[in-house]
């Protein structure tokens, strides 16, 4: 679901009554905080709870950990040796006038007193094949909150989801850590675990889902393969796809030989032939950001793909650097040359022939060779 | 009794390691060497040359042989009940010691004979002098020693192999605990792992008769008479090892701290310590070193990896690969020949290897990381650094282009397929 409605429902389940608005408009004893901004239901709750009576302004922190080191690369948080703070605020006195968020932002924070929440240090290990050896310590958390300014932060939180969904719906789970939805089609030789279905979800045979929230009418065919996934609604995988720590908006068909912590717009096609790489092999995946290529912090990052995408094949040899960002609508294709577009007419038999520049040669009358 | 190891020269390339650090049955070959003498109740002594052998009667042996506990152990049994004062090992031609064969510098008797036999460099002799030359030891004591052959068993399976220009293959894949081999060539170290298996297994099963006898009797009790379902219940899993409940094993050696995921298939196969088998990655009749990772839906058929690697290739099989090498991203492996033979580099020259099927042998260290092919038979060097070429990866997305278009990667950059026509066009 978008953000902006995820955080409505956590609020509304901490007994917040949601309100977009303006600045200008904000009444005392009020929970402040912008539309980038994350926060489940026992954040907000337990935020409440340890704000001190009386007036003034409390701003929300949490402690440094593995939920930090997670969430916050590249974001737009202020950060001390202990705590990192977010720009949520409760306010228990006249706001400070202000004609927009980074103003009152400003002013909010210069008297805000931070009350500092623990989100705890359970964490899942995962090796990664990284050519530093380090593992990925994957933060086991219903408590969560994120700044949302950039593509990585919505990657990284949505690997996050499953484990807090599982952890506000204790006790919907079946025996294999499940919460299923309406109507699913799930074939008995599928594995299906730690994982939230959506309503008419369809599982293929030898399909295997692991820590993943596959949304409403999403297909999964056979031998599709998902680790720590979020699949948006309607979306479809196609026949031995692999994809590890993506995230999928609405709509798309989906299939990869591998692909790993991505991001995939709205509406998309996806085939199996284009390799997205997802390694920094001798420093970390820079991405975009403002205009600049920044440090990402992550050695195991892959791209961002828009709305609209449709992408093909980069031949044989082909692959996206990783970290790219590919705007919305483009359709990417192979080069013609990079594929045999005129066969041999009359091949004699064990006659080897070679692909050059799209036409079938002859290997001894081409012109291929190595460079003197 | 002592057992004379003495040093030569020998090195494994593409690696530069002295043959005695050599990877066999997932340690290294002086490892092996020391098992072996211990199981025949031999004190293993290392030397620098043949001058330094001082006690009789004793086993001599060159450091790059490779022998079985079962066969060392036969070979000093078998002597002394015939009463062989001087003995050289000699096994029978047979599958297992043709599977091994070729690049060996062994000698060969009656080789098209009646009695075919393999002598390997093991000598045991009661009193001196030796050669203090190591190249005329076989000349000195070759006449000196009497052959003898010591007791082989073997269980074959027949392998088919692809059908090449309607050629139906196969070949008669051999298990047995009795195997001697000289290692000069890392061609060596796969066929050795490829035995390992069976030596592995029987070597286990008399370090622990009941223990294993035990589990081969549940396993035949639960596998009511077929052959798969026994072998799943055949395995070894070491001390702290977490298997996922959807993953097969089948006839394999875990050691300790093994992690094996979901979906994951592992046959016939010994695996080192805290090697992490992720989601759905099949490893079958291969040696996996100490520590390695293998990524999501990786596969390796028939292959030996050192310590350390991670490994993340589509597939990869008839291969050997070094320590701590870091292979992922497409790079892949051309594993077959259409006829003849598979050459590969031995003492400075290209020679057969005698296989139509054999991938390469990877350095220490070295990152494949490209989309490339690598041939046949080739030795990747330690520390290969191998990227993708710029102009094959995308590494800049202008903003600006239409949507809807055809787009196609030109330079690291893309451009619509229009305008790469126009530039061919235009002879650019």
């Amino acid at each position: 679901m978008p953000l902006g409605l995820a955080v409505t429902k956590e609020l509304q389940q901490a007994g917040i009554e949601p309100l977009m608005g303006k600045v200008n408009g904000i009444q005392t004893n009020s929970i402040l905080l912008p539309d980038t901004m994350f926060v489940t239901r026992k954040v907000i709750r337990k935020f409440i709870q340890n704000c001190p009576p009386g007036r003034g302004v409390f701003r929300l922190a949490l402690k440094k950990g593995p939920l930090t080191r997670w969430l916050c690369p590249l974001a737009n948080i202020d950060t001390n040796d202990e705590f990192v703070m977010f720009p949520c605020y409760l306010v228990r006195k006249q706001p400070p006038k202000a004609s927009n968020w980074e103003q009152l932002h400003r002013q909010l924070s210069r008297s805000a007193q931070p009350v500092i929440l623990d989100p705890g240090s359970r964490v899942t290990r995962i090796r990664v094949p990284t050519r530093t050896g380090t593992e990925s310590m994957i933060p086991r958390t219903d408590m969560v909150a994120a700044d949302v300014s950039h593509w990585v932060h919505l990657l990284w939180l949505n690997q996050l989801i499953p484990w807090i969904m599982l952890g506000q719906h204790e006790g919907k789970k079946n025996e294999d850590g499940c919460i299923m939805g309406d109507h699913c089609d799930v074939h008995p030789t599928a594995l299906v675990e730690n994982s939230i279905l959506g309503d008419h979800v369809t599982i293929g045979p030898f399909a295997s889902v692991r820590d993943c929230v596959l949304g409403d009418w999403v297909e999964l065919t056979e031998s599709s393969r998902l680790n720590r996934c979020c699949v948006g609604d309607r979306c479809r995988t196609l026949a031995d796809s692999y994809f590890i720590g993506c995230t999928f908006f609405p709509g798309s068909t989906l299939a990869n030989f591998m692909l790993r912590e991505s991001i995939i717009g709205r509406g998309c096609f996806i085939t199996s032939g284009l390799v997205f790489s997802a390694v920094g092999l001798t420093e970390p995946v820079h991405v975009n950001m403002h205009g600049d290529r920044v440090d990402s912090g992550r050695w195991l990052l892959g791209s961002a793909v828009g709305h609209g995408c449709t992408l093909g094949t980069l031949g044989l040899r082909g692959n996206i650097a990783p970290g790219m960002e590919i705007p919305n609508g483009y359709m990417i294709v192979m080069n013609p040359k990079d594929g045999l577009q005129s066969p041999c007419v009359n091949p004699r038999p064990m006659e080897p022939f070679m692909n050059v520049k799209g036409t079938a040669t002859e290997v001894n009358a081409s012109t291929y060779g190595r460079r003197s | 009794m002592k057992a004379y190891i003495f040093y030569t020269p020998t090195f494994i390339k593409p690696f530069g390691d002295h043959v005695s650090q050599a990877w066999v049955m997932n340690q290294s070959l002086s490892q092996c060497q020391q098992r072996a003498c211990d199981a025949a109740g031999l004190e293993l002594v290392r030397i620098k040359d043949l001058s330094q052998v001082n006690s009789f009667p004793c086993v001599v042996m060159p450091d790059y042989v490779y022998v079985s506990e079962k066969a060392l152990r036969d070979f000093v049994v078998t002597a002394k009940r015939k009463s062989f004062h001087n003995a050289r090992l000699a096994i029978k031609r047979c599958v297992s010691t043709q599977y091994s064969l070729a690049l060996q510098d062994v000698e060969l008797f009656d080789w098209e004979g009646k009695r075919p036999l393999v002598a390997y460099d093991i000598w045991l002799m009661d009193s001196g002098p030796i050669p203090k030359d190591t190249d005329s030891l076989r000349k000195v004591l070759g006449d000196r020693c009497q052959i003898l052959e010591i007791p082989l068993r073997e269980l074959t399976i027949p392998v088919k192999q692809p059908m090449i220009q309607q050629q139906a293959r196969s070949f008669d894949f051999p298990i047995t605990s009795t195997v001697c081999c000289h290692l000069s060539h890392w061609t060596h170290l796969l066929w050795l792992s490829h035995l390992s298996f069976g030596i592995a297994w029987m070597e286990l099963a008399r370090s622990h008769r009941l223990k294993t006898g035990l589990k081969l009797l549940k396993a035949l009790a639960t596998g009511s008479g077929k052959k798969w379902k026994i072998l799943a219940g055949l395995n070894q899993v070491g001390s702290g090892c977490d298997v996922h409940p959807t993953a097969y094993l089948e006839a394999s050696i875990l050691a300790e701290g093994v992690k094996v995921g979901a979906g994951a298939v592992i046959r016939n196969s010994i695996i080192g310590p805290n090697v992490t088998i992720s989601d759905h990655a099949r490893v079958i009749n291969s040696v996996i070193g100490e520590n390695c990772l293998l990524t999501e839906n990786y596969f390796i058929l028939h292959s030996l990896c050192y310590p350390g690697s991670v490994l993340g290739n589509p597939k990869t099989q008839m291969a050997v690969i070094g320590r701590d090498v870091y292979l992922y991203g497409w790079t892949s492996f051309l594993d077959a020949k259409f006829s003849g033979y598979i050459k590969v580099m031995h003492e400075g020259k290209p020679v057969d290897s005698h296989r139509s099927f054999l991938a390469c042998c990877v350095g220490h260290r070295a990152v494949l990381n490209a989309r490339v092919l690598i041939h046949a038979g080739r030795e990747i060097p330690n520390d290969l650094y191998m990227v993708s070429r710029p102009d094959d990866t995308l590494i800049d997305i202008p903003s600006d282009l239409p949507a809807n278009t055809p787009l196609v990667c030109d330079r690291g950059s893309l451009i619509t397929l229009e305008e790469l026509k126009r530039h061919e066009r235009q002879g650019d």
